[in-house]
């Protein structure tokens, strides 16, 4: 009760600073000087028609590397510690099948919501989306495939492949970066081309695909190994 | 000397490495993450020498080919240099005395371990405060994965010790990335240098943006009535990662509330 | 506009926050969590927008030349988005704790695990 009752307090607080803040917020008339200088210059300098994703992938592309190493970190973990007590079932029982209308669903939307996925992190410099959204699309596609059917076995080492070969492409291309163009993670290693052409943006496409595909992976493994372990 | 931004870049890229190889060959990975950690410190030591004896400058080093407000430069100056190298050595020597459980969890146990060097590194080299808290993020989650991943026969008191450490540092995050955002706000920028001089208290906000930042970074570094928090971890995990928790990570963090005082004003 | 996504977002850190402090259950903590997440990536989108202006995407509907004057600010987009990513890591590393501490002691109540010091 106690404990209960200083909780309350303790958030009470908090939510009084939450309260000053939201009041004395004042939205900007204009853009400030960092995003100005994104707004004018994606174009010349980057090249990429959504200026979110220069900003992800060349401007502040060590955060991006950065996070991809956090999910590496994540399902490598998950992946390890989990697999220990999958090794030991040899029988597990067989679960309670899937409903047939989940079953034949999934045999149409699966390759549907892959296409999605692999359309939203291709198109990434022209429209919304990216290698993160269009890779947890593709891991939907999975999920999808792993409820309906459970016992559903993937490939581990070709997931786990997958996610390093891609992640060693990524930091070679931001290796190349600091010799063939201004530093690291830059994309002009490639040319620039024409603002809204598929082939634009200089590496960007690459790098935004390999982010998608290992984005992907990454969550697929995530989700099968945690899939597994409904056994207990 | 060689380029800081190969510590970062090398020890990712081994890190992805070891996730290729074949789970047999671990004398193989223990030698590669030997190479590298020996290979950051190699790097840091070429930079204090530089800097101690030839009295050299501190370097910026930009990413991206763009300057600093508008992309993520990171300095190598001579408290760097020796930050980094104390944390390398450290990660160094712990791959030395862990050997044995090393080899016994495999190649992506190794893989943590360096990429929780490298982000203790991290912390140290960026002049930025979102990557700050990036590498922040790493940290946390590469010590529990480090406390999980070293864990033997079901240890409970480590992974209750390691859980907490885990939500109380999402706590934490929750009010960093809160004060960053707030903060980035009211100057109109994320980069230290740029935030530095700023007058908080006049500023809509900024004064509260601010404090919180503060106030996360020093929550992290577990002082004297906070400390109750990660105690359970030094005691219960494995002790040459207590090495790294307690050393490394505190060298590392009180370096980044360094940082935070300078975007503060240094009155 | 803003101020309504802004204080919905709060509003669930708050919830997010009392969840995660005061339930047992594990999972429920996780649950918590999550929602706390979700609100600070509310806040986070908040905080970027001008009333008025639209995406900052270079297409026809916003030529090159009036980028500057026609979009909102992409930082706080750009932020927003590794801020998600890392929760959803950090969120499947607690999972895994959970399953270990289930598989260690056989229950998902907080309070059992008594060798803490507090």
């Amino acid at each position: 009760m106690i404990k209960r009752f200083a909780i309350l307090v303790m958030l009470l607080a908090v939510a009084a600073v939450f309260a000053t803040l939201t009041l004395s917020y004042q939205p900007d008339a204009e853009l400030n000087q960092t995003a100005r200088y994104y707004a004018e210059r994606t174009a010349s300098e980057v090249g990429s028609a959504n200026i979110v994703t220069a900003i992800v992938v060349t401007y502040r592309g060590l955060d991006t590397l950065g996070e991809v190493t956090v999910l590496f970190l994540a399902s490598s973990i998950v992946g390890l510690l989990l697999a220990r007590g999958r090794n030991a079932k040899l029988n597990p029982a067989k679960p309670l099948p899937a409903s047939e209308l989940l079953v034949t669903g999934s045999r149409l939307l699966t390759p549907l919501v892959m296409l999605l996925g692999v359309y939203v992190f291709v198109n990434g410099h022209l429209t919304p989306g990216g290698g993160f959204q269009g890779g947890s699309i593709l891991a939907s596609g999975v999920l999808l495939m792993l409820l309906a059917d459970p016992l559903k076995h993937f490939s581990h080492h070709l997931i786990s492949a997958l996610e390093s070969i891609a992640g060693l492409f990524y930091v070679a291309i931001g290796v190349l970066g600091i010799f063939l163009a201004g530093g690291f993670l830059d994309n002009r290693i490639l040319p620039i081309g024409e603002l809204g052409a598929l082939f634009s943006a200089g590496a960007i496409p690459l790098i935004y695909s390999l982010i998608g595909l290992k984005v992907g992976a990454e969550f697929s493994s995530i989700l099968a190994n945690l899939s597994a372990t409904e056994e207990l | 000397m060689v380029s800081a931004l190969y510590i970062i870049a090398v020890a990712m890229a081994a890190a992805f490495f070891l996730g290729l190889l074949k789970d047999d060959k671990r004398g193989l990975a223990f030698i590669v993450t030997l190479a590298t950690l020996a290979f950051m410190s190699w790097v840091s030591a070429g930079w204090l020498w530089a800097f101690v004896a030839n009295a050299a400058q501190p370097v910026e080093i930009f990413t991206a080919g763009a300057q600093p407000p508008f992309a993520i430069n990171l300095r190598m100056g001579l408290a760097e240099a020796a930050l980094t190298l104390l944390i390398n050595l450290t990660g160094l020597l712990s791959a030395i005395y862990l050997k044995d459980t090393l080899l016994r969890l495999g190649h992506r146990a190794m893989a943590v371990l360096i990429i929780a060097t490298m982000a203790l590194c991290g912390i140290i080299l960026t002049r930025d405060i979102f990557n700050l808290f990036v590498f922040f993020e790493l940290t946390a989650i590469a010590t529990g994965g480090l406390i999980l991943l070293a864990d033997e026969n079901d240890n409970a008191r480590a992974l209750s010790a390691g859980f907490k450490y885990l939500i109380v540092s999402q706590v934490i995050s929750v009010f960093l990335l809160l004060g960053i955002l707030f903060a980035y706000h009211v100057t109109g920028t994320l980069n230290i240098d740029g935030m530095n001089g700023t007058q908080w208290a006049l500023l809509n906000g900024g004064a509260i943006a601010f404090f919180m930042m503060f106030i996360a970074v020093i929550a992290e570094l577990k002082p004297f009535p906070a400390n109750g928090w990660a105690l359970d971890i030094y005691e219960s995990a494995h002790p040459a990662f207590s090495a790294i928790f307690s050393a490394a990570s505190s060298a590392a963090t009180i370096f980044a509330l360094d940082k935070l005082l300078l975007v503060g004003g240094a009155d | 506009m803003a101020y309504v996504v802004m204080a919905t977002g709060f509003c669930l850190i708050l919830i997010g926050l009392y969840g995660s402090l005061s339930n047992r259950n594990l999972m429920r903590m996780i649950v918590a969590f999550t929602v706390a997440d979700t609100g600070v990536n509310l806040v986070i989108v908040a905080v970027g927008y001008m009333s008025g202006r639209t995406a900052p995407i270079l297409d026809a509907a916003v030529p090159v030349a009036e980028a500057a004057a026609r979009i909102i600010d992409p930082v706080p987009q750009a932020l927003v988005l590794t801020a998600i990513v890392i929760g959803v890591g950090v969120t499947a590393l607690m999972l895994a704790y959970v399953y270990k501490l289930y598989e260690a002691k056989r229950t998902l109540d907080i309070g059992k695990f008594t060798e803490l010091k507090w």
